[in-house]
């Protein structure tokens, strides 16, 4: 730094110098004027002069040092320039270089406090350790004394170990069977309290329907009781009636036997009256014969009968067989359809299927000719058999009231009858379990429909 | 017809039935004896009595089977057990007012019953039985 300012004023005081000089030479022209004029001077002045002018040659060579040691001194400067920059960047490095030195420097310093602290604590912590290592010693020789003691022990207990491991397997063993024993137990335990569970309210639900059973039972009993009884004068009734319509059919029949011998062996002396009377006489008791035989016939319905498999269709064609005066007279036309075989009371359906077609035949319009059709029809386990005709019809107010017996709906004027035909079509087809019911409007024909089930015999 | 019909009885307890059927033979069969039992047990005592008799013996027995005493079926019991000679002689034939059915199949368990007519016994059907069995 020095050196350049050093020449920069070098270089300033050469600039001086030349511009001097150069005065210098215009003093000296002026001076040679002025030397004319002053010849005495001159004289005087040219020896100054000469030996100015060896000044002034003196001060040439010296202004030509001096010019060259400038040139020297410009290239001594670039250099010096350069220089300067480089040492500028360095010195700027140095001054970062010399601030993270700083930096570290603090950091250090704070780091060697730290380290003045954990050294102290340290003296002191030894300190500390040395004093516990002295009590260690002396608890160490204890421990020694102790420790024999305890080989001593441990041999024994080392002995006792072996012994209780052997045990300790053996119960190991003996308890991993009973784990497993435990875990079957536990399982089976669960399982019995899921059924137990479940038997607690299968049986609340047991206990349910028993109490409801019993109730039932015992209304049952009275039930049944009832039934007996009613059962037993039912058929203390029917043993009457049976009896009865019997027993009345005898003196009946001697009656009508006697007409006959009447009408045989007296006819020629009765007068007319008189043979209208016994004619009246012999209608009567033939009536009263049919009646008694109906009612006969019902009060022996059920009594020691067999089931027996038997093609329905036979059954009505030996009715129509047995009609057939009626059905000709009547100029009936009857239609059956395809008939199942089926385990029935044999004598009782034929009653039935007779009494219908009677019945169908009988309550016929009065100037028409009966068409009756009889079909049947399988409905599940069951049979439904219909006995159609084209007669005077029923009301339906008289539905019921026609299966009730000795029920007429007409005069024997109009229609003769006793009352007991549909009422025994009813019990012979409760005989077989079935049901009897009529469709039917006034003046459009009625049809009689009924079920038999499938009986097993 | 292969014979004439010699002897008939009647066992029946009820008289006007006996004369009616009596009544009904005859006129079909007028020169047939007709001996008439009221009771099993009168009929019977008259068939072993006259067993060694030769006149008359009945050809054709018509049996009542409502009768007091010995009815019907008792006397069906008693005649198995006479002479199988005595009973070849004659047929019998059950005659009741019973419609029963099971008196009809009752009476087919005894093989020396011929048939089973309901009353009353007409003459018609005395022709069917002297046409079918004589």
């Amino acid at each position: 730094m020095d050196k350049a300012k050093k020449s920069e004023e070098l270089i300033e005081a050469n600039k001086e110098i030349a511009i001097q000089n150069e005065e210098i030479e215009k003093r000296a022209a002026e001076l040679t004027i002025a030397h004319k004029e002053l010849v005495f001077q001159n004289r005087e002045k040219e020896k100054r002069a000469d030996e100015l002018s060896m000044v002034s040659k003196e001060l040439d060579f010296q202004n030509n040092e001096k010019e060259k040691r400038a040139d020297e001194l410009v290239i001594a400067n670039n250099e010096l320039a350069y220089q300067n920059e480089e040492k500028e960047k360095r010195a700027a490095e140095l001054v970062i270089a010399n601030k993270e030195l700083v930096f570290q420097n603090r950091e250090k310093e704070k780091r060697a406090d730290e380290l003045s602290m954990a050294n102290k604590e340290l003296d002191f912590q030894n300190k500390e350790k040395g004093k516990r290592a002295e009590e260690l010693i002396v608890a160490n020789k204890k421990l020694i004394s102790l420790n024999e003691e305890k080989e001593n022990r441990a041999l024994e207990l080392h002995n006792a170990n072996k012994e209780l491991v052997f045990q300790n397997r053996e119960r190991e063993k003996r308890a991993d069977e009973l784990s497993m024993a435990n875990k079957e137990l536990d399982f089976q335990n669960k399982e019995k309290e899921k059924r137990a569970d479940e038997l607690v309210i299968a049986n609340k639900e047991l206990i349910f329907q028993n109490e409801e059973k019993e109730k039932r039972a015992s209304e049952l009993v009275v039930a049944n009781k009832e039934l007996a009884f009613q059962v037993g004068v039912n058929e203390v009734l029917k043993q009457f009636t049976y009896v009865v319509s019997h027993n009345l059919q005898e003196p009946l029949r001697t009656v009508s036997n006697y007409m006959q011998v009447f009408e045989e062996d007296y006819s020629k002396i009765l007068d007319d009256n008189a043979l209208g009377y016994l004619r009246l006489v012999d209608e009567t008791t033939k009536r009263m014969g049919r009646l008694l035989c109906s009612l006969t016939d019902i009060s022996r319905l059920g009594r020691n009968i067999k089931l027996t498999t038997v093609d329905c269709k036979k059954i009505i064609n030996d009715v129509i067989a047995d009609l057939a005066a009626l059905i000709e007279n009547s100029k009936a036309v009857i239609e059956v359809t395809d008939m199942p075989t089926l385990n029935v009371y044999e004598v009782e359906m034929r009653q039935l299927f007779q009494n219908l077609i009677t019945n169908a035949i009988k309550f016929r319009k009065k100037g028409t000719h009966p068409e009756i059709k009889i079909s049947s029809e399988n409905i599940n386990d069951k049979w439904k058999f219909s006995v159609s005709d084209n007669g005077i019809g029923i009301d339906n107010i008289h539905f019921e009231r026609i299966f009730d017996i000795f029920q007429r709906l007409h005069t024997d004027a109009e229609y003769e009858g006793n009352g007991i035909g549909l009422s025994n079509c009813k019990k012979i087809v409760q005989l077989h379990h079935g049901e009897i019911w009529i469709e039917s409007m006034l003046d459009k024909g009625s049809t009689f429909n009924f079920t038999i089930p499938n009986l097993t015999t | 017809m292969s014979d004439i019909l010699k002897c008939v009885m009647l066992v029946d307890d009820d008289k006007n039935d006996n004369f009616f059927h009596e009544r009904e033979i005859r006129k079909t069969n007028p020169e047939t004896i007709i001996i008439v039992k009221t009771s099993g047990k009168e009929a019977l005592d008259y068939l072993i009595s006259q067993s060694y008799i030769i006149e008359p013996h009945p050809e054709l027995i018509f049996l009542d089977i409502n009768m007091p005493g010995m009815n019907g079926w008792e006397f069906l019991a008693e005649y198995n057990k006479m002479d199988k000679e005595l009973q070849s002689r004659a047929i019998i034939i059950m005659l009741s007012t019973s419609k029963n059915p099971e008196d009809e199949s009752r009476c087919k368990s005894w093989s020396f019953v011929s048939d089973y007519i309901k009353k009353p016994l007409t003459r018609g059907i005395m022709n069917d039985i002297v046409g079918k069995y004589f």
